[in-house]
């Protein structure tokens, strides 16, 4: 019996003298959700680890300008090229030393290709001596830069579309669910190559040509709330009061489709860094010396067999900043509507 | 059903023409031309012109080109002489469907025992572990994984052949792999939660009653109503696939249309890209058509929608 006690706790009373009240504090919505994402570790840790990337990325900015990571001394590139990643720490593959294909014990390239004892690259060089680190943090903040804004041009787009649609219902609704089927048959990879080839390559290009295909699954789902939520008692209120129908969209609608959006928010973002880096490795990506987690891969991975650290260094970079995005997604998504994970 | 089936092949042919013809005027608007070497001379020019039909008023080639597409004929490559688009893609596009075939059907099976698996061990370690395996499987894009498994299997432990197509069948085990596990881990996902809640639905709870074993429950009514959900995912899945495969073709060196599209863009070979889009966006479309008239057919609870 006095397990039991423990196991069942009022929310949000701590203290003894708050569990002699009935009713318990009323939580807001935020606060209940925050309350249950809390409790979800993986969510928890992606959030910090998200929240750490977008500050490094940010401050980056001032610390490591483009032009740093894409200079190179030409005269030195024999010297520096193609360097594994070297802690200065005796750790099994990070001390500066690579096994080449068909070699049965590993070299010390920083010995035989004569540079300076005090230089080490953690994360190694590229083909022409660039350090890897330091393309590793542009690229990062670019694949970053492109996939946030084109995900913040689906919400504006998809969130605008989508409450229209639902709202306005009837013959509006029906052309505009059309047109939403028609773009959905046609394969994303299509979409964003073409418009990569009309816009002709560049950042700009490729977050247009990501947000295009983006926004249709933010749009369908923003119209299904708006239909539902169209039908609650507070808007009929607001509307008998004489509210407009775009204050009640900015008022009452989105406020309370906020859960589904973030959500939907969180699944966006790791497809359009995974879009980005298809359009590099397609030759549509960011125009070189600029650097992309995309262009990082797809210009190392013909030399992959000689200096694998090069393609896997970016690919897990990409790989662990979406599966960030994922589990927090996962995580708010239970946060925001129990009901769907509990039994 | 016939009406619904009509209706959506209305659609699809309206859908496929608008993509013929938006494809055909970005064309148009395209920067660069295939024909920019320099040496050619301007009576050169204009019989390679005179060649494709480009001297045609703008609005005569696109009716040509729309009725050559109706007949199967997407006009001639620019780069490799003679060949016509709809030859080129005809001898790759068998390879690009058997390995989209049989990633997707490798990627459905292990997703529908990895799903029942974990729906039926809810919240023990298994079910946990299967988690972890399916949220890495969606957020990990199949060309990375291709990568990943050239590194390790072609180069680090040398167990299957990492380039080529249709010598053995050991060259198509990894690219399979690499584009079968994310379909996999999607299908795990949703079988897990349509199994869930079939397990607590009435008719579960009426088989529990009457005394059926947990096998049985699972087997005979749980799993049957929680496999006609995941059909509905085949046409995404087969969107992912298209995507993935082109890369996936570029990284294993496998002869399929994936390869050809890649090739074609930095030769701005028109023709190749557009007859591949068209292909792409009627595949697409055939399959999602396909497995709409198969879900209606099984639940006609979809039909009233």
């Amino acid at each position: 019996m006095a397990a039991n006690t423990q196991d069942f706790v009022i929310v949000g009373a701590q203290d003894s003298e708050a569990n002699e009240h009935i009713a318990k504090p009323a939580l807001s919505f935020w606060q209940d959700a925050w309350r249950r994402l809390k409790l979800n570790k993986l969510a928890v840790i992606s959030l910090w680890f998200l929240a750490f990337i977008l500050a490094f990325a940010f401050v980056s900015n001032f610390v490591m300008p483009q032009q740093q990571a894409n200079s190179f001394n030409s005269d030195k590139v024999g010297v520096y090229k193609n360097l594994p990643p070297k802690s200065g720490l005796p750790i099994p593959g990070w001390s500066g030393q690579i096994k080449a294909p068909g070699d049965t014990t590993s070299t010390d390239v920083y010995a035989s290709q004569n540079v300076p004892k005090s230089e080490k690259f953690i994360l190694g060089t590229d083909n022409i001596g660039r350090s890897l680190a330091k393309r590793v943090t542009v690229g990062l903040r670019i694949s970053l830069l492109v996939a946030l804004v084109a995900t913040f041009i689906d919400l504006l787009v998809g969130v605008a579309y989508g409450v229209l649609s639902g709202w306005k219902g009837g013959w509006v609704d029906n052309v505009m669910q059309r047109i939403i089927e028609i773009l959905s048959s046609v394969p994303n990879l299509i979409i964003v190559t073409m418009l990569g080839l009309v816009l002709g390559g560049g950042v700009l290009s490729i977050i247009l040509a990501i947000a295009m295909t983006g926004w249709l699954g933010m749009a369908r789902q923003v119209r299904n709330m708006t239909l539902t939520l169209k039908e609650r008692d507070y808007v009929l209120a607001a509307k008998s009061l004489g509210e407009s129908s775009f204050k009640i969209a900015i008022k009452h609608l989105i406020p309370n489709m906020a859960g589904t959006i973030i959500v939907q928010i969180m699944m966006t973002v790791p497809t359009a860094i995974m879009f980005e880096a298809v359009l590099s490795a397609i030759n549509l990506g960011v125009k070189p010396p600029t650097a992309s987690l995309g262009s990082l891969i797809s210009d190392a991975s013909s030399m992959l067999q000689f200096y694998p650290y090069q393609v896997l260094i970016p690919s897990a970079m990409l790989v662990l900043v979406s599966l960030a995005f994922i589990l927090l997604g996962d995580g708010l998504r239970d946060a925001f509507d129990p009901r769907a994970s509990e039994d | 059903m016939w009406k619904y089936i009509l209706k959506r092949l209305a659609l699809l042919l309206f859908t496929l023409f608008l993509v013929i013809t938006v494809t055909f005027f970005l064309m148009q608007i395209m920067p660069g031309t295939p024909f920019n070497n320099p040496k050619l001379t301007p009576e050169a020019l204009a019989q390679l012109k005179t060649t494709y039909g480009l001297d045609l008023p703008l609005w005569q080639q696109y009716w040509n080109y729309l009725v050559g597409a109706l007949h199967g004929d997407f006009g001639t490559s620019f780069q490799y002489q003679n060949q016509s688009v709809s030859m080129l893609i005809g001898q790759r596009l068998p390879v690009s469907a058997q390995l989209g075939a049989q990633a997707l059907v490798v990627g459905v099976i292990a997703g529908l025992i990895m799903g029942a698996a974990s729906a039926r061990n809810k919240n023990n370690k298994i079910d946990g572990t299967l988690g972890i395996v399916s949220t890495l499987g969606i957020s990990v894009p199949s060309f990375i994984l291709g990568i990943v498994l050239v590194y390790l299997f072609g180069f680090k432990w040398p167990l299957f052949p990492v380039s080529g197509w249709g010598d053995s069948f050991s060259q198509s085990i990894l690219p399979t792999i690499a584009l079968a596990v994310s379909p996999a881990a999607v299908t795990t996902r949703f079988v897990r939660s349509e199994m869930i809640e079939a397990l607590s639905s009435d008719y579960v709870q009426l088989a529990k009653a009457k005394g059926l074993s947990p096998k049985e429950i699972v087997n005979k009514h749980a799993y049957r109503n929680s496999m006609i959900p995941v059909l509905t995912l085949i046409g995404p899945m087969a969107a992912g696939l298209l995507t993935g495969s082109t890369l996936i073709e570029q990284i294993f060196s496998i002869p399929g249309i994936g390869q050809q599209f890649v090739l074609s863009i930095p030769s701005k070979d028109f023709p190749v890209i557009m007859g591949t889009t068209v292909v792409y966006a009627a595949m697409l479309m055939v399959m999602i058509l396909i497995t709409d008239i198969l879900t209606a057919i099984i639940d006609p609870r979809v039909r009233l929608q």
